[in-house]
């Protein structure tokens, strides 16, 4: 129960302000003050001599009092700052958007550790020309460097191309042997060095479907691994076992490729679907290693209670078929396990020549800004694409939280459980 | 305290005439600081916690808000005629026929916008939908506008246009910020690419929102807390300013959810001859449901962008918790977005994150603000959405009938806090009344109790007269008499204050 008072503030600051002003009479006040033990209501009739007459008075009195102390309006030190960052578009430049340099982080192979570095971005031509270039080094020594030339709007947005240029060095990658049988305890790992130039032209016949063609080149350096923790790959396994392992080579590729994307939000989908179809006719330079390869996904997602809960499934085959007398390099085979597929085995748990995938999520909000998910996925790899089924998966399950910036999932933590224990991810960008 | 309580020139139904401000400077208030600071520490949490937020201020004795730089009683305070509600701020200023300069213009964003300058020499911020939803935060733009100003708030003149490319001219020193943020002499092709990001009709037409710019030098937006340390007229905290608290309730009735600091702009004037600083509420493009660019997401209205309280139940429950608004049912009209009224609750109405001026309202803000609500007929409210000049007429019927039926909720609820007495008056000698729950049917007839009293006007002291407990204006030679009246719920009260036959004062407890 309260009740309302009318202008109790003016009130406060009007006794204060005849205060200040009694200062100045401050002889009178003591008068009046002695004057009032004879005398009570000589008080407050003095008072009312000193106190506005009019509502409108007492609010002139308050406005003056104020006038004498009027002063510019200031920002707070943290206000500044944050304007700073505001006006030289600082977030933008870490995150993207904005020409010039900016921070690039993530973007390399799994358990690379922690990985950062500058990138120069820069739209030319009335953003008909994008060009990027970066160099990451990450808290495990692995290093990246890339660059490519964007040509996202030819033709009236019909046609796009994109050239790419990168050059890699991982020196621990992790490698159990061939086959969904291998085992945990057979842990090794290999240097995995590699520079590759790519082209990718396409089409965009109807809104949101892209047709194209890709071509590469890429010359590959694989050796001992440097974790001093786990025997060296090629001391495990094999050539016979493990194609690639001792003699390696250089490759051209070629293919197409055909993507229908019909998500609301590509980096933040809630509903929608999404197909993906890749060809890549891969030529070895220097020995039996020339194959062919065909990766399928499809994603479909399905909300409800108005998008704040999404179901998110996903199904991915990745089918190689060497050419006669080849075999596919064990660097190149798909693989299972890690930040995005199986995510409670361990990364690249399992190598073999082709590999099946499936995925489901439920997603729910827990504010604007913040999603968790439950999560289960089941994969296997297999020696022939032909063999392909449903039978004897590799299952884990898990729970997810997914920060969200803007359109797109900034990060994400990831915690996956299966019979080989757990894995906890933290990437930056959205599983799929 | 020295004052009396009340004056001979209560109630105040105007402020006085303001000081001259000759000069006062610019400055930029930070949405994300204002954010952070609104979202994590809270003005007067204390206060907000234990409910029992400090007396509003900036009111007359009636408990009104008088006329000032901030706030001009329109509805609710006299009749207003369809065509003045439908005029709104609109001093005939719309953009000249002729050419159109362009200034300036941003294409950051998904939705660009251009400054223009009209043959008349006038100054305006051209505003567009989003392509998937035409003329969707263009009527929200202009219907806010007329909104707002019949609630006695101070609004640019925003106007719906139509116009074709050639209309548009580049002056020679137009600017354009491209998307890499730099600032550069703007080029027809600058101009080209902004138009292809907004909808235009088969003959090239394209549909924007013509904002005048506020008159006067603009020096930045208003807080929602403390005063304008440079301008000596502002003396009222603005978390205690009834016509700032009492906006929650105009915010949730027509879902103005980005009510920040940042929409809104102070502007020293020059106006009767006076310099002063005024305030103005501006940018309501994401009214009802649009949220400027995109339709307005499900949960904006009902929670915040971030609170405790329903992210932890989300967490906790595995999101198998579903509040009512996860339900609610949309039309798939573009031009309407989001907007409902089934799942409105004006009582947890929320703005995109907590504004200081709202969280501090008091149930006296909140019904001075229904009262202004329910002062809207239904034809009043018609006769607005009209302005927003929907082609589809099944988007101002939706947006017509989401406002009626969230008035009538708001009335619903906040004539239910305290007791809605009002009108008051002595006429053939009786105190007389209207009972607002009573008279929009929200409650049935109801009896009250009165008990007079005497009231000394130095001490604030009532001396009960025995037997006075009619309408009847008890007789005395005291120059101040106060009646209290209640109904059935004690703690609701209101007490009535006359000087001779004239009411001077209303106090309400709740």
């Amino acid at each position: 129960m309260q009740p309302s008072h009318h202008w109790d503030h003016l009130n406060e600051y009007l006794e204060s302000a005849l205060l200040q002003h009694r200062a100045v009479e401050w002889r009178i006040v003591i008068t009046l003050m002695a004057a009032s033990v004879s005398a009570p209501n000589q008080q407050s009739q003095s008072a009312n001599r000193l106190a506005p007459q009019t509502r409108a008075g007492e609010i002139e009195i308050a406005r003056e009092q104020k006038a004498a102390a009027v002063h510019p309006e200031t920002q707070l030190h943290a206000e500044q700052v944050l304007q700073k960052i505001e006006d030289e578009k600082i977030m933008e430049r870490i995150f993207g958007g904005v020409g010039g340099w900016r921070l690039k982080l993530g973007g390399m192979i799994v358990r690379s550790g922690f990985a950062a570095g500058p990138e120069y971005f820069r739209r030319f031509a009335d953003d008909q020309v994008v060009f990027r270039a970066s160099i990451r080094a990450s808290t495990r020594h692995y290093y990246l460097v890339e660059t490519g030339l964007d040509l996202p709007h030819l033709a009236q947005d019909h046609a796009f191309a994109n050239f790419y240029a990168v050059h890699f060095n991982y020196p621990s990658v992790e490698y159990y042997g061939p086959g969904p049988n291998s085992q945990k305890t057979g842990r090794s790992d290999y240097l995995l060095e590699q520079t590759s130039f790519q082209t990718r032209l396409g089409i965009e016949p109807i809104h949101r479907l892209r047709l194209g063609a890709n071509g590469a080149f890429l010359l590959v350096n694989v050796g001992p691994g440097r974790d001093t923790e786990y025997s060296s790959t090629e001391r495990l396994y094999s050539e016979a076992a493990t194609p690639g392992v001792l003699y390696q080579s250089n490759f051209v590729q070629g293919g197409g490729f055909a993507v229908l994307d019909l998500r609301d939000k590509p980096l933040l989908p809630h509903r929608g679907e999404f197909y993906a179809a890749q060809f890549t006719a891969n030529r070895a330079l220097d020995g039996p290693y020339s194959f062919r390869r065909l990766d399928l996904e499809a994603q479909q997602y399905i909300p409800f209670f108005n998008e704040r809960r999404t179901f998110a499934l996903r199904g991915r085959i990745q089918a190689t078929d060497p050419l006669s007398g080849n075999r596919v390099p064990f660097y190149m085979q798909p693989t299972l396990g890690g930040d995005s597929d199986l995510r409670g085995f361990r990364p690249f748990r399992f190598y073999d020549n082709a590999s099946a995938l499936f995925q489901a999520e439920y997603r729910w909000q827990i504010f604007y800004g913040m999603e968790m998910a439950v999560f289960a996925d089941a994969g296997r790899v297999f020696d022939r694409w032909q063999d392909i089924n449903f039978r004897q998966l590799r299952k884990d399950y898990g729970l997810g939280w997914r920060f969200n910036m803007s359109e797109a999932v900034f990060m994400r933590i990831d915690a996956g459980f299966s019979n080989e224990g757990f894995g906890v991810w933290l990437k930056f960008g959205n599983v799929f | 305290m020295f004052a009396q309580r009340f004056y001979p020139d209560d109630p105040l139904m105007r402020e006085p005439p303001p000081l001259p401000v000759p000069h006062a400077h610019a400055r930029e208030i930070n949405d994300y600081f204002d954010f952070f600071v609104n979202t994590f520490e809270v003005y007067d949490r204390d206060q907000i916690r234990h409910h029992h937020p400090a007396p509003s201020d900036a009111v007359n004795s009636l408990g009104e808000v008088p006329d000032s730089a901030w706030f001009t009683n329109r509805i609710g305070s006299g009749p207003m005629s369809t065509d003045e509600l439908v005029r709104g701020p609109d001093a005939g200023h719309d953009p000249a026929a002729g050419q159109w300069t362009v200034i300036s213009a941003k294409n950051q964003g998904i939705t660009p916008g251009l400054v223009i300058r009209d043959s008349a020499g006038r100054k305006y911020f051209l505003k567009f939908d989003p392509k998937s939803n035409p003329e969707m935060a263009t009527a929200a733009d202009v219907i806010g506008a007329k909104f707002y100003y019949a609630l006695g708030y101070n609004v640019p003149e925003n106007y719906i246009v139509h116009f074709r490319r050639e209309r548009l001219a580049l002056d020679s020193k137009s600017t354009f910020k491209d998307s890499a943020g730099r600032k550069r002499a703007m080029a027809p092709r600058d101009l080209d690419k902004i138009l292809d990001k907004v909808p235009h009709n088969r003959e090239g037409e394209y549909r924007g929102m013509a904002s005048l710019t506020v008159p006067g030098e603009l020096i930045g937006p208003f807080r929602y807390t403390g005063t304008r340390s440079d301008d000596p007229n502002d003396i009222v905290d603005h978390e205690r300013r009834r016509d700032l608290r009492g906006l929650y309730v105009f915010c949730a009735w027509l879902n103005h959810t980005d009510a920040k600091s940042i929409n809104s702009l102070d502007s020293l004037v020059d106006e009767n001859g006076l310099r002063y600083v005024k305030h103005y509420l501006i940018d309501f493009g994401d009214l009802m449901g649009s949220d400027s660019d995109e339709p307005k997401d499900p949960y904006r209205g009902h929670e915040f962008v971030y609170q405790t309280g329903p992210a932890v139940t989300q967490l906790l429950t595995f999101g198998f918790y579903a509040p009512a608004w996860m339900h609610a049912d949309y039309p798939h009209i573009p031009a309407i977005g989001n907007f409902d009224y089934e799942t409105f609750d004006p009582e947890r109405w929320r703005s995109n994150y907590q504004n200081p001026a709202f969280q501090l309202r008091t149930p006296g803000d909140t019904y001075w603000a229904a009262k202004k609500v329910m002062a809207f007929t239904d034809d009043d409210i018609r006769a607005i959405v009209a302005t927003g000049q929907y082609s589809d007429p099944r988007a101002s019927q939706w947006a017509t009938r989401c406002l009626i039926e969230r008035r009538n909720r708001i009335g619903r609820a906040f004539f239910r806090d305290i007791l809605p007495l009002d009108h008051f008056a002595v006429r053939d000698g009786k105190l007389v009344f209207d009972d607002l729950a009573v008279k929009y049917g929200f409650e049935g007839a109801r009896t009250y109790t009165v008990q007079w009293s005497v009231l000394d006007n130095f001490n604030s002291r009532k001396t009960t007269i025995p037997g006075a407990t009619t309408f009847l204006v008890p007789h005395s030679t005291e120059p101040y008499l106060a009646a209290d009246i209640q109904a059935s719920d004690p703690r609701k009260t209101v007490v009535v204050y006359l000087r001779g036959t004239q009411v001077v004062g209303v106090d309400r407890t709740w």
